[in-house]
């Protein structure tokens, strides 16, 4: 259960500190799923960890070196719970990056406030986690409603002509589709002065989408919001396109697959998404980071290890930046709480500028995707 | 040499023994009447002939070919028509279909349109009601029809099981001539019949089965004392 | 929009009706449901994706390659999963049993050449979009359902004016009867699956014409609804399962039109109690019982 990152170098990075001055290293926890059913994500996040280390374990000016203290938690949340006492009392750790699945950050997060560390989940998506556990816990990740807030104003300003009505068409039995579908579009449209006309809904893995499709083009919107998996979300799109609606259409962040548009064919070209992350970013920084990770793992480096690399980068940035030295973990838990709650438009390597709300969520432009051909391209 | 030869056959129905040692003939032509008792085995020796229930011994051959492991549609094929009790009318077919599939296995040819135009010549009822269900057609209708059907198949034998059964008087009388019609043209014919009397009197032979064996066989049956007093008794007493 | 819906209804409930038919059939001629006919049906869309994929054919080519292929199979399961059991007597579970596990099998192989995930499907028709004054409908529309038009009057036909079609419909009627008027029930039955499984294919390829995709297990749900509209129809119907497939699929797009997509499936079984509860033999009753 317990992997201390590479012990010998840590060990040896600790003899050549101690010959300098007496700086003690600045300790960090991580909490991740390394076995049990969200394994697949720890793994990569492991990856992700190793790739950072090698680059960046030094810090530099008066702090010794970052050392991780890396925990798993098969993806439990007893074992979240327990972990996260440990690394803060115990460990000592100035923050703690985890854990990773929103059950998970619920139950762990409410300890954060109590042993007053700053804790940071990369990547557990649920609305409302880290508000509810205001001052001290944070999430890297974008919630829907920062994807879609940058994604429909994207979508917006590319028309020709000004969308003024929509109709929303969903998934009524995926969690994330369903909640997006009735709430955070609706939300965001009505900001935008924009009518929603109705919300139609299927059902994941239905076949025969010409009803929905039908009753949206009796209600004739300018424009049609689809959130669904990728699968059901191509069905609607080439069923719209069939019953002969042109309208543009966005997507929400189900469709975030090649398979989207594998199985919806020609219908899905103009279709606009958005990613946080996206690994066939022509910008160089993130195409030089993606060709690394391919070349050492021989796989696509997927969203959770680029967010595990970039919570890192920052952790990093903020232990700089606020002079933390792991001398008196108490003030440095209080010096890394401020640094996130206050950052703003930090320079992550993989997904750019980021912020964090008064929400404690992480905010900055994803990567907003349009279909050209058989890919996702970046929109201009 | 006769045209069914049925030697000591025996059918049993789990441990009930249903035909236990049955020796029965019919000649080319011949109008032969099996008469006996509810639950004598009439019934069963028509379905052993067809071939639907087993034997367990025994043999029956028809021309000198044993039926014994063939299928029920082979044995039709070799020119037995068989009208089971309850008469076997497909319901849900009109008339023209139940007719038409009495010539199943031979070719839909000017020879069977011909015969279907006699067999309506015969029965002018169903010539009324060629299109319709056969299952609105009446008694009396359906038993023509399923000897109709029998006949579109040009059968050299026919097995004809209670054809009088639910049927008025006048009607079942009407059935009986066209069976002694049909013999007369040179069909033969094998009736099971409770109405005895009526059946007796149309053959010339007979048999008497009882709890599966044969007690009594020969001509003038209807003459007979034993069987007056034994099975036509009864019958006169209405039961 | 009400125009515009009936057309989606008719679109979706004519391959119910095809595949229904293929259930009544086998139902009528053996009084036992062939529980692996919904992945006779599934295959039948896979051979037409080959069709489409490997040789290029066009739609009708394709269509042709599903029948093929769902007869082929279909007549296999007889052979492997119902004469066998049929020949030791007649047992009414061993057949579930058996037509299940071959379900399973064909899904299993599916997935094995396929992949578990669904499949696009080529839209190997015309886009082209007509407007028939209240409704508008698309060329692979139109197409479909000719095809299904057609199909349900050849059945018609070959079930009324062929020799074989009227045994099929006497040994459904009675078994027995049908033996005695020299009608190779063996054979019958066989035919009965080839044409059943026919049907079955013919509304593989139609979906996946339609819906752009198919999957190894879309023979599961097609198959429940294929047993639904015979209940609907009647058993052994056939005509019954052509108007109750129609029916299914109307209930089923206006549930969906004006209420909600999740209660699709509560209003088509809905359908199914309440008709069974006022004419408990079905829309088109036959002389088959359920209870024997």
């Amino acid at each position: 259960m317990f992997k201390n990152w590479k012990t010998g170098s840590a060990v040896i990075g600790l003899l050549l500190a101690g010959g300098v001055s007496a700086v003690a290293d600045v300790s960090i926890g991580i909490l991740i799923p390394s076995s049990g059913k969200g394994a697949s994500y720890g793994q990569q996040q492991l990856n992700a960890i190793n790739m950072f280390m090698e680059k960046y374990s030094d810090i530099g000016g008066k702090a010794g070196k970052l050392k991780l203290v890396i925990y798993d938690t098969r993806g439990e949340n007893t074992e979240a719970i327990n972990l996260s006492r440990k690394l803060m009392d115990s460990d000592q750790v100035e923050a703690i990056i985890g854990p990773q699945f929103s059950a998970e950050a619920e139950v762990a997060f409410p300890l954060a406030v109590r042993g007053e560390t700053t804790m940071i989940t990369p990547m557990a998506a649920k609305a409302g986690i880290a508000t509810a556990n205001r001052p001290w816990a944070f999430r890297f990740a974008l919630t829907t409603e920062n994807v879609y807030r940058p994604l429909l104003d994207a979508w917006l300003k590319k028309q020709s002509t000004p969308i003024k009505k929509v109709v929303i068409l969903m998934d009524g039995k995926d969690a994330v589709s369903s909640f997006d579908g009735k709430t955070v579009f609706p939300a965001l449209l009505k900001d935008r002065g924009i009518e929603v006309l109705d919300t139609v809904s299927f059902q994941t893995g239905d076949i025969d989408y010409s009803a929905q499709v039908t009753r949206a083009k009796s209600l004739n919107p300018d424009g049609i919001v689809v959130s669904a998996l990728y699968n059901e979300a191509a069905h609607t799109v080439s069923e719209l396109r069939k019953q002969g609606m042109n309208q543009p259409i966005v997507a929400g962040v189900g469709v975030n697959d090649p398979r989207f548009i594998q199985i919806g064919g020609a219908a899905t070209e103009g279709v606009m998404a958005a990613s946080d992350f996206f690994a066939e970013n022509p910008k160089p920084a993130v195409a030089a980071w993606v060709k690394d990770y391919e070349e050492r793992f021989k796989q696509k480096p997927s969203n959770a290890s680029g967010q595990m690399y970039d919570t890192l980068y920052l952790m990093r940035e903020c232990i700089k930046k606020t002079e933390v030295t792991g001398a008196d973990f108490k003030a440095d838990r209080v010096k890394l709480r401020d640094c996130w709650a206050n950052m703003k438009d930090l320079d992550a390597p993989l997904m750019g500028p980021t912020s964090i709300d008064k929400n404690g969520d992480g905010t900055r432009v994803p990567t907003v995707l349009v279909v050209k051909g058989p890919n996702f391209v970046v929109a201009q | 040499m006769s045209l069914l030869t049925i030697r000591n056959v025996k059918v049993a129905y789990g441990k009930v023994v249903a035909l236990d040692g049955v020796s029965l003939t019919v000649g080319e032509g011949e109008l032969v009447t099996l008469v006996g008792t509810n639950g004598a085995g009439k019934s069963t020796l028509m379905k052993a002939i067809m071939g639907i229930v087993r034997c367990s011994a025994g043999e029956i051959e028809c021309e000198g070919r044993s039926l014994f492991g063939r299928e029920t549609h082979d044995i039709a094929r070799l020119g037995i028509a068989y009208v089971p009790e309850g008469r076997g009318t497909l319901r849900e077919l009109s008339v023209r279909e139940n007719l038409r599939l009495g010539a199943f296995w031979r070719p839909w040819d000017a020879e069977a349109k011909s015969d279907l135009d006699r067999v309506l010549a015969r029965f002018p009822i169903l010539a009324e009601r060629i299109n319709q269900h056969a299952g609105t057609l009446s008694g009396g209708e359906q038993q023509m029809l399923v000897i109709g059907r029998a006949l579109m198949s040009r059968p050299r034998l026919m097995l004809l099981d209670e054809p009088s059964l639910g049927l008025a008087p006048l009607i079942g009388q009407r059935i009986f001539d066209i069976v002694a019609e049909l013999s007369a043209q040179g069909v033969a014919v094998l009736l099971v019949e409770q109405n005895a009397h009526a059946a007796l009197k149309l053959a010339k032979r007979g048999y008497v089965l009882d709890m599966g064996k044969i007690v009594l066989e020969g001509e003038g049956l209807a003459d007979s004392r034993l069987v007056r007093e034994a099975y036509l008794g009864s019958e006169a007493c209405g039961l | 929009m009400l125009a515009q819906q009936l057309a989606n209804g008719v679109m979706l409930g004519s391959t119910y009706a095809l595949v229904a038919i293929g259930y009544t059939l086998i139902f009528g001629v053996l009084r036992l449901l062939h529980l692996a006919h919904g992945e006779v049906f599934m295959v039948g869309a896979f051979a037409g994706l080959q069709a489409l994929l490997w040789w290029q054919f066009g739609p009708l080519a394709a269509l042709i390659v599903g029948l093929i292929a769902s007869a082929v199979i279909g007549m296999l399961l007889e052979l492997v999963a119902f004469r066998p059991i049929r020949k030791r007597g007649n047992s009414h579970l061993a057949p579930i049993v058996s037509t299940i596990g071959a379900g399973l099998v064909l899904q299993e192989v599916m997935t094995k050449t396929f992949g578990a995930e669904q499949t696009p499907f080529p839209s190997a028709l015309s886009r082209v979009i007509y407007n028939l004054g209240i409704i508008s409908v698309t060329g692979s529309q139109i197409f479909i359902l000719s095809v299904a038009i057609v199909t349900m009057i050849a059945l018609h036909l070959f079930v009324t004016r062929t020799r074989y079609g009227i045994a099929m419909r006497a040994t459904s009627e009675n078994l027995q009867v049908a033996a005695i008027l020299g009608i190779n029930v063996n054979t019958v039955i066989l035919v009965t699956f080839g044409v059943a499984s026919a049907l079955g294919g013919i509304a593989g390829v139609l979906v996946g014409l339609n819906f752009n995709a198919i999957s190894p297990f879309m023979g599961v749900e097609m198959g429940i609804k294929g047993m639904a509209v015979m209940l609907i129809g009647g058993l052994g119907s056939i005509y019954g399962a052509m108007i109750g497939g129609l029916l299914l699929g109307i209930v089923e797009v206006m549930s969906v039109a004006y209420l909600v997509s999740s209660l699709r499936d509560a209003f088509a079984f809905g359908l199914m109690i309440l008709i069974l509860i006022l004419r408990p033999r079905g829309l088109f009753q036959t002389g088959i019982r359920t209870e024997r």
